[in-house]
């Protein structure tokens, strides 16, 4: 079984989401967001603290139901899905998800057959190529046997892609996935995810990381999008100024093919 | 593939030698008692009562068959659904001291049981012993009813944080209803009968009420074994589960409801019967892994052979004379709670 075997879907889906509002209490989180993710290509979702980046991941990826607006997953209603094939179709990799208990890297990963399996799960397949497949896939085959508690922060988060990867979705969505990771980690872990050509949304904090592995990018600021296209036409200077009171412009890079983020120094006060 | 194998090998053979010495040791344990029979005896008394035929004396077969069996069944059946239950709110709540009263089921049936132990209020002409069961089971209902009711106000589904702090201020108040009335209306022994009531007793186990025992131990095991899987995906937390597939807010619901009715019911037989909930999932753990499969199974096992020894040695050890076996438990499970946090790993 190669990683081309893993895709079930017949095709890479659009993700759609039109008109999402969430309150909490008073406040208003999400505010008639619109977010489309191209089929097959990776989408950064970038915006400051709190701009509401992991409520919008919650509810692309069907686990949150907003006050109004829909999810489409193709053509279909992420809500209108049961959990079993929902989570077939959508995997989350959240942000920082660790636990005290000590199962082995190919328990975690085998995690992801769940909604591919009955309530007793005697029957049929248990998915073991699958899951052996995907270990190879991020490279974790050699740490099969380990314990999670340990790993590395890198090795953590394959781990965790792992598991999603063995729900064999057709939509990825990333929460801060190089949170923690060292550069060498950081740079790893989204190049593998990019290579996976799954329809790809990922929340990110650094946007040099936006410019070398994302295609897209959607910005929001207090819970609006604040602009969405093709990273280079997106991140503009006055954009970047707006939402994140720096001085800062993607330029062309002098030696490599692709843009890079330059800034002065200088900071507002009281941003 | 060969070590993950090993590891499921490892536990099967774990919760199979479990369950080999209970079957074995029960036999020394009915062999056990203020009157000592010996084992060949025990054998000769459970060989006639199952058809084999044999000879046996009215005195053994009382002693073997009608005193200790149904006790030292019920101690099986009480000791897997404490386990059971422990292993599950565990998992659920991801708090390494969740036990099986955690939702004020201890607390609640102390009040039922207090309520007619000192206040003398009769059940519809009942006995005094089935009196209290009843009242303490339809006392644990009502914590958990109250419990529940406080953890989901607000509709955001039954958060196991929420849920701890309304089952502590359910207990602290069945607390203070059980000491006000012991206090003011207790008579002559009355607190003495009580503390013993909450130390837990297996001293009044006879057939008909191990039976229900055992029922619930059944019906425990085959129930919370279909959501073994599921409390795995619990292993990050909600919303992880959530992503797996897992209908979190529902799960809870069955599990917690689940839990509380079978521990309510074992509480009502047997009184609140600390530490084996608690301890044994964490004993059972580092030797059969963390799949619930496992840990659900050998819990189960664990817990039926902590507490039928711990009762064996409650009713043998002092002549004449109860030692509480809810501080036998507490006495084993202890330090061995303690040993075990010492070397866990941190995450």
């Amino acid at each position: 079984m190669t990683h081309r075997d893993l895709c079930v879907h017949s095709s890479t889906p659009d993700l759609r989401a039109s008109g999402i509002v969430v309150r909490l209490g008073v406040d208003v989180v999400l505010d008639d967001v619109d977010v489309l993710a191209r089929g097959g290509r990776v989408t950064a979702l970038l915006g400051p603290n709190g701009s509401g980046k992991t409520t919008l991941l919650h509810v692309l990826a069907g686990l949150r139901k907003p006050d109004r607006g829909t999810v489409l997953v193709g053509d279909v209603a992420i809500r209108s899905l049961s959990h079993r094939r929902r989570a077939q179709t959508v995997a989350l990799v959240e942000q920082h998800a660790t636990t005290t208990t000590d199962l082995t890297v190919r328990q975690v990963v085998a995690l992801g057959r769940l909604p591919h399996r009955r309530m007793l799960g005697a029957r049929g397949d248990s998915g073991a190529e699958v899951v052996d497949t995907v270990m190879d896939l991020v490279g974790l085959t050699h740490l099969a046997d380990r314990g999670w508690t340990t790993l590395s922060g890198g090795e953590r988060q394959r781990a965790h892609l792992a598991r999603t990867l063995a729900q064999q979705p057709a939509v990825l969505l990333l929460d801060e996935p190089t949170n923690h990771l060292d550069l060498g980690q950081q740079l790893r872990f989204l190049a593998l995810a990019r290579d996976l050509g799954l329809t790809t949304v990922a929340a990110l904090h650094d946007l040099e990381l936006a410019t070398a592995f994302c295609d897209d990018v959607v910005v929001l600021n207090h819970g609006r999008v604040h602009g969405q296209g093709p990273v280079t036409s997106t991140l503009t200077a006055s954009l970047l100024r707006e939402v994140y009171h720096v001085d800062a412009s993607l330029d062309p890079h002098p030696r490599l093919d692709r843009h890079h983020l330059v800034w002065d120094g200088h900071v507002e006060e009281n941003s | 593939m060969s070590v993950a194998r090993l590891a499921a090998g490892r536990a099967v053979v774990v919760v199979t030698l479990t369950a080999a010495a209970l079957v074995a040791s029960a036999a020394v344990a009915l062999s056990l008692g203020s009157v000592d029979v010996p084992v060949a005896r025990v054998l000769a008394v459970l060989l006639r009562r199952l058809g084999a035929g044999g000879e046996v004396t009215v005195l053994e077969d009382q002693l073997v068959w009608q005193l200790r069996l149904p006790r030292v069944m019920g101690a099986i059946a009480a000791g897997a659904v404490l386990a059971l239950c422990g292993a599950v709110l565990q998992s659920l709540t991801r708090n390494d001291l969740a036990d099986p009263f955690l939702l004020g089921v201890s607390s609640g049936a102390t009040v039922g049981a207090v309520t007619i132990m000192v206040l003398g209020i009769g059940v519809g002409g009942l006995v005094a012993s089935a009196a209290v069961s009843v009242a303490a089971f339809a006392g644990a209902l009502a914590a958990l009813a109250v419990v529940l009711v406080i953890a989901s106000a607000g509709g955001r589904g039954l958060s196991p944080h929420r849920t701890v702090l309304a089952g502590v201020a359910v207990a602290y108040l069945c607390s203070a209803y059980t000491s006000v009335v012991v206090i003011m209306h207790g008579e002559g022994d009355a607190a003495r009968r009580v503390l013993s009531w909450t130390l837990g007793s297996l001293a009044g186990l006879r057939w008909d009420s191990t039976l229900v025992l055992l029922g619930a131990a059944l019906v425990a095991l085959v129930w919370f074994f279909a959501y073994a899987e599921r409390l795995d995906a619990f292993t990050f937390g909600e919303v992880s589960a959530q992503s797996l597939g897992v209908p979190v807010t529902s799960t809870r619901w069955v599990l917690m409801v689940g839990t509380a009715v079978v521990t309510a019911t074992t509480v009502a037989y047997v009184g609140v019967i600390g530490f084996v909930g608690l301890v044994v999932p964490h004993l059972v753990r580092p030797l059969v892994g963390n799949r619930h499969r496992a840990v659900l199974l050998a819990s189960a096992a664990g817990g039926s052979l902590l507490l039928m020894w711990a009762d064996t040695a409650a009713r043998s050890l002092v002549d004449r004379q109860e030692v509480p076996v809810g501080a036998l438990t507490a006495l084993l499970g202890a330090p061995v709670l303690v040993w075990l946090m010492a070397r866990r790993p941190r995450a």
